[in-house]
């Protein structure tokens, strides 16, 4: 439509700019050609987020409301079945675990995640040898694909061979019969929990080291003057300047945390039990292991929910952010 | 003027302690993927007899 447009524009162009109808069209033709313009660079992108982003929601929301079965994927039609999904999957008894593992799961992850990002962050922060090509390497396990680490943990962690027992053996730190870290109901979520927080800390490294970096040496050096310790420097100084980013890293380390999947599936699977599974994975199991796929599509649209009122949140503070930002 | 560079030299000894501990699992990884018979019953901690048939 806007391509028809701008063509006869420049067909009028070409009909000679000397005609008495077009007094004051030549600024008006360049700017609607500049409209063109625009909408042509704007149709990739809309036509991607349309094709990959907006129709599988759609489609997720849609299969949410049908009884969409095995027999749905030879006939391509599936029945109206109302809230029945959603009545299913929150009164099947196993919900409430469900919620409970995955706040758990995510809430520990991003503690552990920031406060040793953090942690790391400030002493990377300082002057020394080598700090630039240790603090990339420290980036290594960001760039592995994730089916692998999370394989490589699964075999650290086993309970009879793994090096991880082993390791906590040489110390004196484990039981003699080792700590049962994925057999175990008690134990399970908190070792995906631990290949999570590793996963995650060059991620928040990364990202509130640079923050570090945007705050002023000077205000360090006056405050030092001033007599401020480095607890004080940091309880005053840092924190407070750094909270825009804080906000960041947490709000966008919690959408990244609850989607977790491939992590859970490799490692442990969501067993023994149950004892791991979260939203996300049920989610997969319902669809892809029990064929039930309009559950499946209502447990990950409950998901969608949470994320986004997160995502909601995250937006605020990111323009309150860049608000403050803008006085500095 | 020795001992800040001392002090800058004992950070990044601690850096590569750190190093270490995050990157073991990388380590583990290449470790196992060198060895000829590790299993998940035995894999020892250094790959003494490197071997690339893993990767055939």
């Amino acid at each position: 439509m806007t391509q028809t447009a701008s063509l006869a524009d420049r067909t009028d162009a070409a009909a000679g700019p000397g005609q008495g109808r077009d007094v004051r069209s030549p600024a008006r033709r360049a700017r609607r050609r500049e409209r063109a313009a625009q909408w042509l660079f704007l149709t990739p992108a809309l036509v991607y987020m349309a094709a990959f982003f907006g129709y599988p929601i759609v489609k997720n929301v849609v299969m949410s409301f049908q009884d969409y079965s095995v027999s749905s994927l030879y006939t391509g039609t599936a029945p109206f079945a109302g809230l029945l999904n959603y009545r299913a999957i929150l009164s099947s008894g196993l919900f409430g675990q469900l919620a409970w593992n995955t706040a758990v799961f995510t809430v520990l992850s991003l503690a552990g995640q920031f406060t040793l990002g953090l942690g790391l962050a400030l002493f990377f922060a300082r002057r020394f040898p080598l700090n630039g090509v240790i603090r990339a390497l420290l980036l290594l396990p960001w760039l592995l694909p994730l089916v692998a680490s999370a394989t490589v943990w699964r075999w650290m962690l086993g309970q009879d061979n793994g090096v991880v027992n082993a390791l906590l053996g040489l110390a004196h730190l484990a039981p003699a019969t080792g700590v049962p870290w994925l057999s175990s109901t008690s134990v399970a979520l908190f070792a995906v929990i631990l290949v999570n927080i590793w996963i995650g800390i060059p991620f928040n490294m990364v990202i509130l080291y640079s923050g570090l970096r945007e705050i002023p040496e000077e205000i360090h050096e006056a405050a030092a003057l001033d007599g401020a310790r480095a607890i004080a420097r940091f309880r005053y100084i840092t924190w407070p300047m750094l909270r825009p980013v804080v906000t960041v890293v947490l709000v966008l380390g919690f959408i990244y945390t609850i989607k977790v999947i491939d992590i859970i599936l490799v490692v442990t699977g969501g067993g023994p039990a149950n004892a791991s599974q979260t939203l996300a994975v049920q989610s997969y199991q319902l669809s892809f292991k029990e064929f039930l796929f309009g559950q499946g599509a209502a447990m990950g649209n409950v998901l969608i929910l949470i994320s986004l009122v997160f995502a909601l949140v995250y937006l605020r503070f990111n323009r309150a952010a860049l608000r403050t930002g803008g006085e500095l | 003027m020795t001992r800040p560079a001392a002090r800058n030299w004992r950070s990044t000894v601690l850096a590569v302690l750190i190093l270490a501990v995050l990157l073991f699992p990388v380590y583990w990884m290449i470790n196992t993927s060198l060895q000829k018979n590790a299993t998940s019953f035995a894999t020892s901690w250094f790959p003494l007899h490197p071997s690339l048939s893993g990767y055939r």
